[in-house]
């Protein structure tokens, strides 16, 4: 395969990547590597497979490292309780709006993408991979069992305790 | 109120795909895309018997080097010498004892390579043992002249 296809691929995914990763790990720098090392992975295992196999690949590969990453950041947590604010503040700076909306639209989108984001922070990781790789990436439960290297019936019970979390979160300031 | 999952999905979904990352991200994530691939093309020139090459010579020259190093030892000593000391006493020693001793240390010792300077300085303390063992020696074998010369 060439390396074009490899990058338009990569081109493809990285931005989906990098906000699970942020959901996840909600620290931009932390999440920037986990990108890189998912994407690195890839390119040097997987690129002379057929390309129809990358994206369950990547996304293996991708939830793996963010698996590991929020273990090691639970360490660090532990070990420095004080981290946390920062990377919160942080994480509200990352993601700006698509749309060229009203100003009061803009606000109102912001405002409840800002508690989504809160929700999903808020979901065990398990629950949030599940989540996001069933519902926003589109994979069906096949795909996001071989993504997270669980058993199908534990992607269904991660996304209905995910969707019931969520709809606790969300049904007091979503219309 | 929401009334189902189903909207409740299509809702979430929604939100997330009108957000999208910032332009500072966006830069980052293309320059780690190109770095991947670049890693990933000039992979194939990297030898890692070559690092392991490099690596081993650099740890056996630090092998040699640094036994073969010594710290420099103090020159002078503190404590008087026997010739200080016979003179003090007004005891005259044999010519032999004092001759090689002054030969050496009238060469120049700036000269000389570092390992050399340390072995002469060996020597040279070698021999000042030497020569204070001998004056000793020498020393106790004469009371009766001391006394006399007293």
């Amino acid at each position: 395969m060439s390396d074009l296809e490899m990058s338009s691929f990569l081109a493809s995914v990285e931005q989906k990547a990098f906000r699970m990763a942020m959901f996840a790990l909600k620290n931009r720098d932390e999440a920037l590597d986990t990108v890189q090392d998912a994407m690195l992975q890839l390119v040097q295992r997987y690129r002379q497979r057929p390309s129809e196999e990358w994206p369950p690949l990547f996304h293996r590969i991708l939830q793996n490292a963010i698996t590991d990453q929020h273990r090691k950041q639970r360490w660090i947590r532990w070990i420095r309780p004080w981290r946390d604010e920062a990377d919160e503040q942080l994480c509200n700076t990352v993601i700006a709006d698509a749309q060229q909306l009203p100003q009061a639209e803009q606000l109102h989108q912001q405002r409840a993408f800002t508690r989504l984001q809160d929700a999903l922070h808020k979901l065990p990781l398990r629950q949030q991979q599940a989540y996001l790789l069933r519902h926003w990436e589109g994979l069906d439960v096949k795909a996001t069992a071989q993504a997270m290297q669980c058993s199908e019936g534990s992607v269904k019970t991660h996304l209905s305790r995910a969707l019931a979390a969520l709809k606790i979160e969300l049904a007091q300031d979503w219309p | 109120m929401i009334n189902n999952d189903e909207s409740l999905t299509q809702q979430i979904k929604q939100q997330l795909d009108a957000q999208v990352v910032d332009a500072d991200t966006r830069l980052a994530l293309q320059q780690v895309r190109v770095k991947v691939l670049s890693t990933a093309t000039h992979r194939g020139w990297r030898m890692p018997w070559l690092e392991f090459a490099v690596t081993a010579s650099l740890l056996t020259v630090l092998a040699v080097t640094i036994p073969a190093f010594k710290p420099a030892k103090s020159p002078e000593r503190k404590s008087p010498s026997a010739a200080q000391v016979a003179e003090t006493r007004g005891i005259h020693p044999p010519a032999t004892a004092s001759t090689p001793s002054n030969n050496i240390s009238a060469k120049p010792m700036v000269e000389e390579p570092a390992n050399q300077i340390a072995a002469d300085a060996e020597l040279l303390e070698n021999l000042d043992l030497y020569e204070d063992a001998e004056f000793f020696q020498w020393l106790s074998e004469q009371p009766q002249q001391g006394a006399h010369d007293a």
